[in-house]
């Protein structure tokens, strides 16, 4: 997974690398574009700015795994070439519908964990957007299961909650 | 939730969940802001509906910034030249209320001292029988009016 990303060679060979390590502890080759989009890593080569060579930096990503990190770097350097362009808004939500199209649900919740941790907001903003898609006039049953909620209401307090809005339980689709 | 060895109603396959070591979804711990984005893409119902999934999730609703009510959910409504309005009951009292933008706010007493602890809404105009304390500094013009029905609060 982790030499797909690292071994992709579209770009500039010019273009300075950066190493990212994966929380299971894989090193991925980027970009360094790439990785200043990713906050922990924009601010650790900030802090490390006096380092003379990029290649030497190692920048720890402790909470994404390589896996996540495969999907996610491709994406983003696509994403930032749709966005160097004078592109209409309308390639990039059609590029955001490939990539979310055929994400699993528990894929879904690893990105966004992983857009939010790494401060990729554009990408946390199309997954929410699918997550909502994925919820919509669901049971409530439906939703707690899809997001792993647990129902802490008394059995008496939900009834409450639910007689004051009943509306709001009405019509929904079968899960 | 718990991990998989517990007591969970699986329906097929659909799930967003991610679980931790400890056996924890990961996804609750994601800020409320993130969640309430999410839910600025639903509809009214589902939006209000969230409110009840659990104690977490509770206040959440009140952070959606474009909540619409339409008019099958309003109660009761005020025409404001210039202001969209919509009234809606939330609780036993019922407060109407207009914000400054087109957002929309009406809720009992108890759920807008929530709105203020959570939100940086503001209220231009508020109709209400009893006025928490809190929302003084936050509203600019308050007319007091009866709308209780009687019942009392969760």
């Amino acid at each position: 997974m982790a030499s797909s990303s690292s071994s992709s060679s579209c770009s500039s060979s010019s273009e300075k690398k950066i190493t990212l390590k994966s929380s299971d502890g894989e090193a991925l080759n980027v970009e360094k574009n790439v990785a200043l989009e990713f906050e922990p890593a924009k601010g650790f080569l900030e802090d490390n700015s006096e380092e003379a060579d990029d290649e030497a930096i190692v920048v720890p990503l402790p909470n994404v795994s390589a896996a996540v990190l495969s999907e996610l770097i491709p994406y983003v350097k696509q994403r930032l070439e749709l966005s160097a362009k004078p592109v209409q808004k309308k390639l990039i939500k059609a590029f955001d519908d490939q990539f979310t199209r055929h994400l699993s649900d528990d894929k879904l919740g690893e990105l966004m964990l992983a857009a939010n941790y790494l401060g990729v907001n554009y990408l946390l903003d199309v997954l929410c957007d699918v997550t909502a898609d994925r919820i919509k006039n669901k049971s409530v049953e439906y939703v707690r299961e899809f997001l792993g909620i647990q129902n802490d209401f008394t059995p008496e307090e939900e009834a409450e909650l639910r007689a004051q809005c009943p509306w709001a339980f009405e019509g929904v689709d079968q899960d | 939730m718990r991990t998989s060895t517990g007591a969970v109603r699986r329906k097929g396959n659909r799930r967003a969940r991610v679980v931790d070591n400890e056996g924890e979804d990961r996804i609750n711990a994601l800020p409320n802001y993130v969640f309430s984005n999410i839910l600025t893409f639903l509809p009214i119902e589902n939006v209000v509906a969230t409110s009840s999934l659990s104690r977490r999730w509770r206040p959440v609703w009140i952070l959606v910034r474009n909540l619409c009510f339409n008019d099958e959910v309003a109660i009761g409504t005020i025409v404001v030249p210039g202001v969209r309005l919509a009234a809606f009951q939330h609780a036993s009292n019922l407060i109407e209320g207009v914000a400054k933008t087109p957002h929309i706010i009406l809720f009992s007493g108890v759920v807008l001292e929530n709105w203020f602890e959570f939100s940086d809404h503001e209220l231009g105009w508020l109709e209400t029988e009893n006025m928490p304390p809190c929302l003084t500094q936050h509203v600019t013009k308050i007319k007091m009016e009866a709308f209780t029905n009687g019942k009392s609060d969760l």
